[in-house]
Parts: structure tokens; sequence; C-alpha cells
């Protein structure tokens, strides 16, 4: 069976009413989520996990997918109308946006950036749908070896790129890999830091740790703060004119083909898309002299790159089985607790399920371009009800989802304590991104390097013997040593410590 | 450690040290130490699990190198940021200062903390929907100082809606009281 002919299946089942239902509520959630001050998509699809714990593997992934895009979504609109980034990916948005706001156009602003969204996600999507079937037919023949050294490359873009120090992004990746060794070890069976609770037998589960360090650790980061009010744009100013939509088109074009290229790589954030994006304008755009005072370039070209970005990030998920952001890896520990490992093996195990989600991956982006961009005003108004309100509501919602995984209190506390752990990350700045990279990953890191190891009997040469091994290890050496060499440019270049966070 | 007492001394100089200044200027030196302290756990904690057995690697091949990683790379942060102390002006702290530290209240995330273990520690006891309906309570009254209809509106459905909603319609079920007189209230 060609691609094709799958993905047409695949839209018969996202397009049923129930997959259909499930994936609208996962965009009107996610963009809720999203707009509330320091809850990204990251945090929200970690939030709502629990929500999705008794559904069906597809209707979960949709749903959370969903989530993870209409959060994108909501950090706009509080980029444009606020000048307030929900993450990284959005941060680049403020400098056009925010001034579009302050002339009165933050209608063109927002339409232009869910138009922009849904054309950079539909490119991206038609790109996975093209390259995963040679892509995963290509994994399929990458031995433990090679896929040790991939997920190295990953994480050397990953500590390089994102964070401004290489020396904080490796503890952190290095802490997220220590606590995936707590639990029964993948090889030999025997029970590693459990600290003789049975409860830590089957590991540490990923929902309460990602609650913890992104829902609950951001809600204690803010505590302090009171959230800003905006102003909501009318319908009418919600329209681009004319101009604004040529002028737009070919920032969208560009901005689509850079997230779709930048996405395919693992490790790299979509905030590097945007900023490569809106860069890209500043040099070649004809309008680029506006750019910086409002103009439509400046809000159309990041929010494309960052929107096609994230769907492109798919690709490595699928293909590869290597989650290329924080928000896929939290997605990919969705896949893991349905009893699923995404990689090359699940187009053959469960095809039915990857072209549904791949599927919904176009409905998802067609629902939050005509349900979103209209419903602008009414998402303002939820910044209308007081934070104490909203804050509360969380924290009932994070206690229950942490609850509900394995019924145990246990996992309460387990949140709990990476609530501090988020917390202290953001105070002494120490990225979270590697943390959560390497805590999904970990037991297929670990089990990459023994199972080379014990082919090899013991031999470390088995890593520099096999030749793609050698030069993906020799492009992550490299990686980290021009990010080492570049730290001091990166700061002045401004990137966000934990872009995607 | 003894380099810390030095910190508000320093900041005394330009003006009143505020407790905020001081724990800015200690947490990442504390927390390198966590960093090393921990490594060296994970390291004493793999000796005991195998490192190598006749098939490769044993279970404690990984977590050892990883504490060894974590003891070195916390050394190495502890030594940064000790150095950016004793030489003001120089090494990370002006990229520190760029990166803005979102706003917190400590008193505000203690009260986060604390009543969230509490709120734990009574679910099985009390069963949730009491546990939620005071704990919601007291952050939206006490914390929130919100008005006492709206509040407990609110609580109520947080409490018995959500207990109705995730057994009854979603399936999740959540703890009842294990105390008889309670549980037979259906609580």
């Amino acid at each position: 069976m060609d691609s094709f002919t799958a993905l047409l299946d695949g839209f018969a089942s996202a397009l049923t009413p129930q997959n259909l239902l499930f994936a609208l509520i996962g965009c009107l959630l996610g963009t809720i989520l999203g707009i509330l001050p320091g809850i990204g998509s990251t945090a929200g699809m970690a939030i709502l996990i629990p929500l999705t714990l008794t559904m069906d593997p597809a209707s979960a992934i949709i749903m959370l997918a969903a989530i993870f895009y209409g959060g994108a979504y909501g950090g706009t609109i509080t980029s444009v109308l606020l000048n307030i980034p929900g993450e990284g990916e959005s941060a680049i948005t403020c400098i056009d946006g925010y001034q579009m706001t302050l002339r009165g156009r933050a209608g063109a602003a927002l339409a232009t950036a869910g138009i922009g969204s849904f054309i950079g996600g539909t490119i991206a999507t038609l790109a996975l749908v093209v390259a995963a079937k040679p892509l995963s037919e290509l994994g399929l023949r990458i031995g433990p070896p090679e896929f040790f050294s991939l997920v190295l490359i990953g994480l050397a873009l990953l500590v390089g790129l994102v964070g401004r120090s290489v020396l904080k992004g490796v503890i952190s990746a290095c802490l997220g890999l220590l606590i995936a060794m707590v639990g029964i070890d993948p090889v030999m069976g025997l029970p590693r830091f459990t600290f003789d609770q049975p409860h830590f037998f089957d590991g540490i589960s990923y929902v309460p740790v990602l609650v913890g360090i992104f829902g609950l650790g951001e809600l204690l980061a803010t505590s302090g703060g009171a959230a800003p009010k905006p102003t909501a744009p009318t319908l009418r100013q919600l329209l681009p004119t004319r101009t604004d939509l040529r002028r737009a088109a070919p920032a969208i074009g560009r901005g689509a083909s850079i997230g779709t290229v930048i996405g395919l790589i693992p490790g790299v954030s979509s905030a590097i898309s945007s900023l490569l994006a809106y860069s890209t304008e500043k040099k070649i755009s004809r309008h680029r002299t506006e750019l910086g005072s409002g103009a439509i370039e400046g809000v159309a070209a990041p929010e494309t790159a960052n929107n096609s970005h994230s769907n492109a990030a798919f690709i490595p998920l699928f293909t590869l089985g290597i989650p290329a952001s924080p928000a896929i890896a939290v997605l990919m520990g969705a896949f893991l607790q349905n009893g699923l490992t995404p990689g090359p093996q699940l187009f053959t195990e469960a095809p039915d399920l990857v072209w549904t989600v791949i599927a919904s991956l176009f409905v998802g982006n067609l629902l939050l371009l005509v349900l979103n961009v209209p419903m602008v005003g009414l998402w303002t108004r939820i910044l209308a009800i007081p934070y104490s309100v909203l804050r509360a509501v969380i924290f009932a919602f994070i206690v229950i989802g942490s609850y509900a995984v394995n019924n145990s209190v246990i996992d309460i506390y387990v949140m709990v304590f990476f609530g501090i752990v988020g917390f202290v990350f953001r105070q002494v700045h120490l990225p979270l991104a590697p943390l959560v990279l390497t805590l999904i990953l970990g037991p297929f890191i670990e089990s990459a390097l023994r199972e080379s190891l014990q082919i090899s009997q013991g031999d470390f040469g088995i890593f520099v013997d096999r030749p793609l091994s050698l030069v993906f290890l020799l492009v992550a050496l490299a990686i980290l040593a021009a990010s080492v060499l570049s730290a001091g440019l990166k700061r002045k270049a401004g990137l966000p410590t934990d872009a995607e966070v | 450690m003894s380099d810390n007492t030095h910190i508000p001394a320093a900041t005394a100089e330009g003006g009143p040290a505020t407790a905020d200044d001081r724990r800015q200027s200690v947490l990442p030196l504390v927390v390198a130490a966590l960093v090393v302290a921990i490594g060296a756990a994970a390291f004493i904690g793999s000796r005991s699990l195998g490192y190598w057995d006749d098939l490769g690697p044993g279970p404690g091949f990984f977590p050892l190198w990883l504490g060894v990683l974590l003891v070195v790379l916390g050394l190495v942060w502890f030594g940064q940021e000790l150095r950016a102390r004793l030489r003001p002006g120089l090494a990370s702290k002006p990229a520190a200062d760029e990166e803005e530290t979102p706003d917190y209240s400590l008193p505000s995330v203690l009260a986060i903390l604390v009543s969230l273990c509490v709120l734990a520690a009574c679910l099985v006891p009390v069963g949730y929907q009491v546990s939620m309906l005071v704990f919601l309570l007291f952050h939206l009254l006490v914390i929130g100082r919100r008005g006492l209809l709206q509040s407990l509106v609110i609580a109520v459905v947080g409490s018995f809606g959500v207990f109705y909603a995730f057994t009854r319609l979603l399936t999740v079920p959540l703890p009842v009281s294990s105390i008889p007189i309670l549980r037979d209230l259906g609580l």
C-alpha cells in the first residue's frame, strides 16, 4: 500500500465524529493553556495527558497533537497582544507583532499568523507523507551503534543550540538520564535506584515528572506576578488587507521551507526556525527596513516557520524514533504510555494509527485556522478571569492527573518533587529541554549502548568502525565543539535559555 | 562553602542586600553542590549493581559513568560560579543578568508546595472530595482572596463535580475515604 492510499485511510478514521471531536477539544484546550501566562504547549500537553489515559491510543494522540499546536497558537496570541511570548518560538513574533498591536493592527497580525501557521503546517505534513515511508525503511537498517550516535547528534544540537551554556545543558541531560535509570534495568531485569519501593520498579512515570517540571514548576516560578490584561481586536480588525496578504505571501513561503527543513534535524528547537526565518526576512525581504516597527513579514515568516517546524518534527519521531523537541518528547511519552514505541517499526506494527495521526495533523491545522482565528476575542477574555482562580483549577488538575496514572498518591509527591526541580532549574538557568529528552529517551539510549557493546563483546571500537556511526559521532562532536566556541556569539544573539519551554 | 558568606557583605557595600539577592547569589552554588552529591550517590549506588558481566556492560555500567560525569561537571560549574563571585565583573555573571528570571514570591511557593503535600497526604484517609474542597477553598479564599460565594461555587464544582465527572463519566477512579463513617456518606 503506498503512502497516499494509506493517508486516505488515515483521513477516513481521523474524520470520524469521535476523533474530530477530540481534535477540536485538543485545539481549544491547547489554545486556552497557551494563552495562560507561563504555560506553553509543552506544559499544556503534560498537564492534559491524564485526560487521555482512558481513550484509545489514536484518539489520545490526536488530542495531544492538537493541544500541541493549539498551545503554540495561544502563545502567538499573547506575543502579539501583550508582548509576552508563551514560549521561545513566539519570542521573535513579539517584535513586529506587538508593534502592530500598538498601531491598532493586532487583528491583521493574528490572522496572518493563523494563515501562515496553517500553510506552514500543511506543507510540512505533506513532506512527512512523502518522506515517511522511505525514511522509515532507512531507519529500520540503523543498528544500535548508529542509533546511539544519532541520538548523540540530537542531544549535541539541543545542548549546543538552545541553551547558552553547554555545561549546564550537559548537566541537565545527565540528570534526565539518571532519572530514567530508576526501575528495572532494560537488559538484565535488575531493580536500580528504586529505594526498595515496589512503586518504582516500573520506573518513574513520565506524566508526574513532566507535569511537575513544566506545569507546577512554571506556576511556582511565576507565582509572584500578576497577569496583564489585553484588549481584544474586533472581527473587522481581524481581516488582513490585500496589501497585507500580498506582502505576507512570500514571507510565508520562505518561512514554510525554512521550518520544514530545520524541523527535520533532531534536537533543533522551533525557536531556531523562527529566528532563522526572521533573519532571512531581514536580509532579503523587499520591506526589510520596516522590520522591527510592525511589518507584517515579521509576523508571517516566524509564525509560519515555527508551525511547519513543529509538524516536520514528527518526521524524525515517526521514522527514527527520535523526538526532536521537548514537546515532541512529551508526545512520545504519550505513545509509550499507550504501549506504542514511535520509530520505523510503528509503520509495520500500527500503520492505521500512524496514518490516522498524520491525517489528523492536516485536520487539526485546518481546525485551528477556522476556529481559533475568529475566536481571538473570546480567548483574550480568558485572561480576564482572575489568575488565582485559574491557578487553583490548574492545581486541582495536575493533582488528579498525577494520581490517575497509576492510582497512586506517591505520584503526587513525585509531581511535587519535580515541581521543585523545575522551579530550581528556572532559577539557576539550567535548561529543561535536555532533561526531558534524555528522560524519555533514556531507556533507548542505554539499550542501544549496551546492545552495541554486546555485539562487539565490550569493544568501544564498534562506534567508530561502523562508517555511519562514525560520521554521526563526528558530527555530534563538531556541533558540541562549535557551540562551545560560539557561546559568546550566542549570548549576543539573545537566544532564549530554554527556547522550547 | 565559606566563600558564600562574603556575598551579602559584598552586595551590602553598594546598597542594602535584599533576601532575594542573597538567595539568588547562593542558589547556583548550592545546586552545583547538589549535582556533585547526586553524581557521587549514583556512582556509589551503581557499584553494587554489577559493572560488567559475560554479556557485556552490566546494569551498573551506565549509572556509574553518569555519576562520574555529574561529579566532574558539577565541580566545574561550582568552580565557575565561585570564580564569578570572587572576581565580580568577570565570567558568567553578566550573562545571568541578561536572562530574565520570572517573578516568584517565596511565601506563595511554600504555601503551594505545603498545601499540595497536605492534599496528597489527606487523599487516602479523607477521600478526594473533602480534601479537594478544603484545598481549593484555601487557595481561593486565603491565597487568592476571592469572595466567599465565588470560592464556594468553584470549590464545590472542583471537588464534588470533578469527582462525579471522573468516576462516572470518564471512568477514572479517584480516591474515596478510608474512614468507614466518611465512606458510608459517599465521600
